[in-house]
């Protein structure tokens, strides 16, 4: 600690601290370029210069970048200098020698740091009068353009993208002023926090390209802070949108959970919202009709169904949704759930219950040692960036997995094990964590990751509920707190965290049950798809024709809204207030940026309205106690969020103790496992331009395993929901005895992680 | 005067081991193998051998500030990337005589007690690699280089890296980053690579030529070297002159030897016809010296005093009948296109400084020009981040005074007055 001073005003900063980050701190830009708050200081763009002062008469002062200069206790330092001042305008010429003059045309006028540089550090005119270079630019994918005559060469771009996103497949080629920032050859970027580059970039050489298809000047839109929809990381975004559609999101900071970066998921994942296929009139029997007379039909049929109702809500759906809905439940005598799969709810009910002191994302990249199990670049992308910066910073990281993962790629050890001996390992280290003395009992690959752990200072523990399953969540919660480290579970949904304080594992259960035994033949469902992408659908499938009435609110096309008899069609995030508790139990608020032409109600007024109608109007009421009953009041949008309560893992704990289905033994037959990819999400399923990122459907195995199937070759599953063909690959990082499936196949099959499935040549 | 460093030059092929031990090879190893490293550095200290590569550092200062209880592994780099337009001196060594370039790097070696030791070669030097590369394999092969080395308990391995080809290349942070496999832009110092140098371990870069005095100091003295040099210059000096003179070539000679008796009585002076105009005293990256500097010693005080930089002291000679902006032109074309891209300063204003300059020698010059010229030069040395950009406004900012006439007149006649002179 210590005290500077900058043109005779103190400054205090911290050891190590650069005078351009300590200005910042104290609320003064210097004005710069390549120094970034998250990838540090580099010294190249030499914009930052100011004076040092000297400290002994007849010294003479210094000009020297300020993002190089650490900070000095009583240092005398001069941004109004005029050799400083100078040497920065003598930065912006040179920089501008080669920008194009398109600033009127540009994507990124109106937010771009080069322009606010220039008119801030002048000079306003040009002088240089040769020839500007120019460069090819190249077809980076679906989500970037590129657009090289505009680079100021600050290496920003692959400083994040080689250096904090540890991506590959950018780089900086060539030299002098023909340094080239992009791929060895065309072809999309490969890294799932490509979009980050459109935001790092002080200028437009990497814009938005699904934006710029939609493009709106900034200052037109409208904006307001959101949530991200798409996983229970909940980072905070910008949405912005104009005349009455949605057209971009950008990252928001928040410290408590993403500072300065959101994953591609989250950037460009909300074109569900402008997708064709979204619904946006109401239907009723198959035919479109007014909202209110769909509204008015469904409250009639709910009264004639007297009771034999249930309610199936949406871990991607918000608190006051779900609340609404359950409120409406225990009204009317109906069993309410989120879950269609009975599994699904039961690890998330584990997994929440032990996440009382969840790391955060600062905290996992802060971490000296991390063990990480499932594919956390797939359920929660964010914490996989996280994760990469104790790669990066040359820290052990340990994944266990058992299908092919990002992460494993950087892993220092990694442990490839079938779904379904994933607890019994987890259990075996944590005994072995438990006891020092007992090494020796467990192998070496387990002894090196205890190793691993008993060194560390502040280790992580990070999984994946879905991949672990009940068992497994208990079992890795258990050996996090033997190894004294900070655990976060992956949860699947936005809210599932939410959804766990509404409802108790066995619910899920009993919704499916009550329509399997007949004794409900009416279901609303609220943002969940239980007759096609979910988890557990292979039950829900089969008891389709049993029911009378199914009525769907939502807001994307699923198989489930397209067979309801009553469909009401509503917002989408972005459109409308909310909340959400992400995996950490942080209550966050969201606000609409914007208002469709026919505006849609949102979850919890469609359903309050249809209470209304059938002469239940406390619903709402009832709603709003339920859903801020562990955050006290709701958590205003635009702010850090409320962490919930200690009485909601009271709740939580008391939840988990529920039994839970057992891990089934799978012997010596072939055990399924999901594997999942970063844009593998409900709602970004139906973003088009994400979408077509996604990859082929396979089959895939560890080679060695099956003489008789060749890589390549079409393969017949069989599984207690049905069949299916699918094209074999083979990889090595798929654990012995295990099948790699994507979701669709899972589903269709009607398996979930560890259970056992029959395969062989298709003929 | 005894030549030292080219002792073996006169052969027509390097010499073999044997050949080069028969020739007293491998004595300087065996005297200092018996010495403790901190008496050598001692000895060194005492002949004040500077570094010859540009920046003329004293070796013994590198040392001490290493210090001996730096941590283990050390490196050891010998720098042989010679890009420098003018200096073609260490290539005679690396070419001829790969033994000595073995020896010199065993004996810094054990005065470091490196762990291991990368030779860096330029590029273009693919054929001098090789030539090194197998008297390395030759010098294994006898127990001199690898574990034990003459029984004496050290241990040094030596590998060559031949560049991907890059004038950057040479400036030692950035050779460091081009070794790591990564782009060889400069490293900000602090840290110094004595500090935190290849993969993060203490490490110290030298000039080849430097090197290869430190046997002969060892095993003679250092009041014997200091004798080999006249005017106030230590030692024996590999010089080279280069440019519009009748018999450009290298010679050994005392360190200290004057300008005038290197262009005219070695290399037979300018041009039939011609004066001598100017010339750079070390490489492209020095300010011009006039004739009367020819009287200065070449030695890196005297040329300071005279107000230019000794660098490499690859001497370039200017003479009259070629217009001076051609030859500010060539320069400067030379730093533009082998500028990192880095820094904004050096990979932007270079260019622009180019682009003007051409301007002018093509008739298109504008009464300010070379306002503006100078006033980019004040705004490109100071600001860059490594040192290249002030080499490369070295010659062009002197030159633009001392040539401050003949630009004018480009820009009055709108012609280049040397036109049709030749």
């Amino acid at each position: 600690m210590g005290t500077f001073y900058l043109d005779d005003q103190a400054i205090a900063f911290r050891d190590g601290d650069n005078v351009l980050h300590a200005a910042r701190q104290a609320g003064i830009d210097i004005p710069h370029f390549c120094y970034h708050p998250a990838l540090g200081s580099l010294g190249a763009c030499r914009l930052c210069m100011v004076e040092l002062q000297p400290r002994q008469e007849g010294e003479r002062p210094r000009t020297l970048a300020a993002c190089m200069l650490q900070a000095q206790e009583g240092m005398r330092v001069s941004l109004a200098a005029p050799r400083a001042e100078a040497a920065r305008q003598g930065v912006i010429e040179l920089t501008m020698t080669n920008h194009p003059h398109d600033c009127p045309v540009c994507d990124e006028a109106g937010e771009c740091h080069l322009q606010n540089m220039t008119v801030a550090v002048g000079p306003a005119y040009r002088r240089y009068d040769g020839t500007k270079r120019t460069f090819l630019n190249q077809d980076l994918g679906p989500l970037i353009w590129h657009d090289m005559d505009r680079c100021i060469t600050c290496y920003r771009c692959v400083r994040f993208y080689q250096d904090h996103a540890l991506g590959q497949d950018l780089g900086a080629l060539g030299s002098r002023n023909r340094v080239y920032f992009g791929r060895a050859t065309e072809g999309p970027l490969e890294s799932p926090f490509a979009g980050n580059l459109v935001e790092v970039c002080p200028t437009g050489v990497f814009t938005d390209k699904v934006f710029r298809r939609h493009f709106s000047r900034v200052w037109d839109l409208q904006t307001a802070p959101s949530v991200c929809p798409h996983c229970s990381v909940g980072c905070n975004t910008l949405p912005g949108a104009r005349a009455g559609t949605l057209r971009r999101v950008v990252h928001r900071p928040n410290r408590r959970v993403n500072e300065w970066f959101i994953c591609d998921r989250g950037r460009f994942g909300h074109r569900y919202a402008e997708s064709p296929q979204r619904p946006l009139s109401a239907r009723l029997d198959g035919r479109e009709a007014a909202a209110e007379d769909v509204m008015q039909a469904i409250a009639e049929r709910l009264v004639d169904a007297k009771g034999a109702v249930a309610g199936l809500g949406s871990a991607r759906e918000d608190m006051e949704g779900n609340a609404a809905l359950r409120s409406l439940m225990a009204l009317m005598g109906g069993w309410y759930s989120a879950h269609a799969s009975p599994h699904l709810e039961a690890s998330i009910a584990e997994a929440a219950a032990a996440s009382d002191r969840a790391t955060t994302l600062a905290d996992i990249a802060a971490a000296d040692a991390a063990l990480v199990v499932g594919d956390l670049t797939g359920h929660a992308p964010m914490m996989d960036l996280a994760l990469r910066q104790v790669v990066g910073a040359n820290r052990p990281l340990v994944v266990v997995h058992s299908v092919p993962v990002p992460l494993a790629g950087h892993a220092t050890q990694t442990l490839c094990l079938a779904p379904g001996e994933l607890p019994a390992a987890l259990a075996a280290l944590d005994e072995r964590l438990r006891n020092p003395a007992a090494s020796g009992s467990v192998d070496a690959a387990f002894e090196a990751i205890c190793a691993t752990l008993d060194r560390a200072q502040r280790p992580v523990v990070l999984g994946v509920a879905e991949t672990l399953g009940p068992p497994g969540c208990r079992a890795l919660a258990r050996l996090a707190g033997s190894a004294g480290a900070l655990l976060a579970f992956a949860l699947p949904g936005a809210n599932a965290f939410g959804t766990a304080l509404l409802s108790r594992p066995g619910d899920g259960e009993r919704v499916l049950r009550s329509v399997e035994t007949g004794k409900v033949d009416t279901l609303i469902v609220l943002g969940s798809d239980p007759f096609g992408s979910d988890p557990g659908a292979g039950r829900w499938r089969a008891v389709r024709e049993r029911l009378k009435l199914l009525v769907v609110l939502d807001c994307v096309a699923t198989a489930t809204a397209n067979q309801a008899d009553a469909f009401i069609p509503l917002s989408a995030c972005a459109e409308r207030a909310g909340t959400f508790v992400n995996y950490a139990g942080l209550a966050q608020g969201y606000a609409p940026a914007y208002v469709r032409e026919t505006p849609l109600p949102d979850a919890s007024t469609a359903v309050s309205e249809l209470g209304h109608r059938v002469g239940l109007a406390r619903v709402r009421r009832d709603a709003e106690i339920l859903a801020y009953k562990y955050c006290n009041r709701p958590p205003q949008p635009g702010r850090t969020g409320i962490q919930v309560e200690p009485a909601a893992y009271t709740h939580l704990r008391a939840s988990a103790e529920a039994d839970f289905k057992p891990v089934s033994e799978a012997g010596d037959q072939w055990q399924a496992a999901l594997m999942t990819w970063y844009g593998d999400d409900p709602l970004a399923a139906f973003a088009p331009e994400l979408s077509r990122l996604a990859p082929a459907a396979e089959v895939c195995i560890a080679p060695g395993q099956r003489g008789d199937v060749e890589p390549g070759t079409a393969v017949r599953l069989r599984g207690p929901s049905g069949e299916l063909t699918l094209p074999l690959r083979h990889d090595p990082g798929c654990a012995k005895g295990t099948l790699g499936l994507p979701r669709t196949a899972m589903v269709a099959l009607g398996v979930v992680e560890g259970d056992s499935l029959d395969w062989g040549p298709s003929s | 005067m005894e030549r030292v460093l080219s002792r073996n030059f006169h052969l027509a092929e390097p010499p073999r081991l044997a050949e080069y031990r028969a020739g007293g090879g491998y004595e300087g190893l065996k005297a200092a193998l018996d010495q403790r490293p901190e008496d050598m550095i001692d000895l060194v200290d005492r002949t004040n051998l500077r570094g010859y590569g540009g920046a003329g550092f004293p070796i013994a200062r590198k040392w001490k500030s290493r210090g001996a209880d730096a941590p283990h592994p050390r490196y050891l780099v010998l720098n042989v990337d010679e890009t420098e337009p003018g200096s073609f001196k260490d290539r005679q060594l690396l070419y001829r005589d790969p033994h000595q370039v073995i020896e010199a790097v065993l004996v810094t070696g054990f005065i470091e007690q490196a762990d291991h030791a990368y030779v860096f070669v330029r590029g273009e030097y693919a054929e001098g690699a090789r030539v090194l590369e197998q008297a390395i394999a030759e010098a294994r092969e006898a127990g001199l280089v690898g574990r034990n080395i003459l029984g004496s308990g050290f241990d040094l391995d030596i590998d060559v890296h031949l560049s991907a080809g890059r004038y950057i290349c040479g400036e030692e942070t950035a050779l460091l980053n081009a070794l790591e496999g990564r782009r060889p832009n400069p490293r900000s110092k602090p840290p110094m690579p004595f500090e935190k140098g290849l993969w993060g371990a203490p490490t110290l870069v030298h000039n080849i030529e430097t090197l290869c005095h430190v046997p002969h100091i060892v095993s003679r003295g250092p009041e014997w070297f200091i004798s080999q040099g006249v005017n106030g210059g230590y030692g024996t000096k590999l010089y080279s002159v280069c440019g519009e003179v009748n018999r450009p070539g290298f010679w050994e000679l005392p360190m200290g030897t004057t300008a005038r008796e290197l262009i005219y009585d070695h290399a037979g002076g300018p041009r039939e016809g011609h004066e001598l105009v100017a010339f750079l005293p070390g490489g492209t990256s020095t300010s011009f010296l006039l004739p009367e500097h020819l009287d200065t010693p070449m030695q890196f005080d005297a040329v300071a005093a005279a107000g230019s930089r000794f660098g490499t002291c690859g001497i370039i000679a200017l003479a009259s009948g070629t217009c001076p902006l051609r030859f500010l032109i060539g320069i400067n074309k030379f730093f533009a296109r082998e500028s990192c891209g880095f820094c904004t300063p050096c990979r932007d204003g270079l260019p622009y400084v180019q682009g003007i300059l051409e301007r002018i020698e093509g008739g298109r010059g504008k009464p300010g020009d070379l306002d503006l010229l100078l006033e980019l030069c004040g705004k490109i040395a100071p600001n860059a981040f490594c040192a290249f950009a002030p080499g490369a406004i070295m010659p062009l900012e002197s030159g633009l005074r001392l040539f401050r006439d003949e630009i004018l007149e480009h820009i009055a006649r709108g012609a280049c007055p040397y036109r049709g002179v030749h």
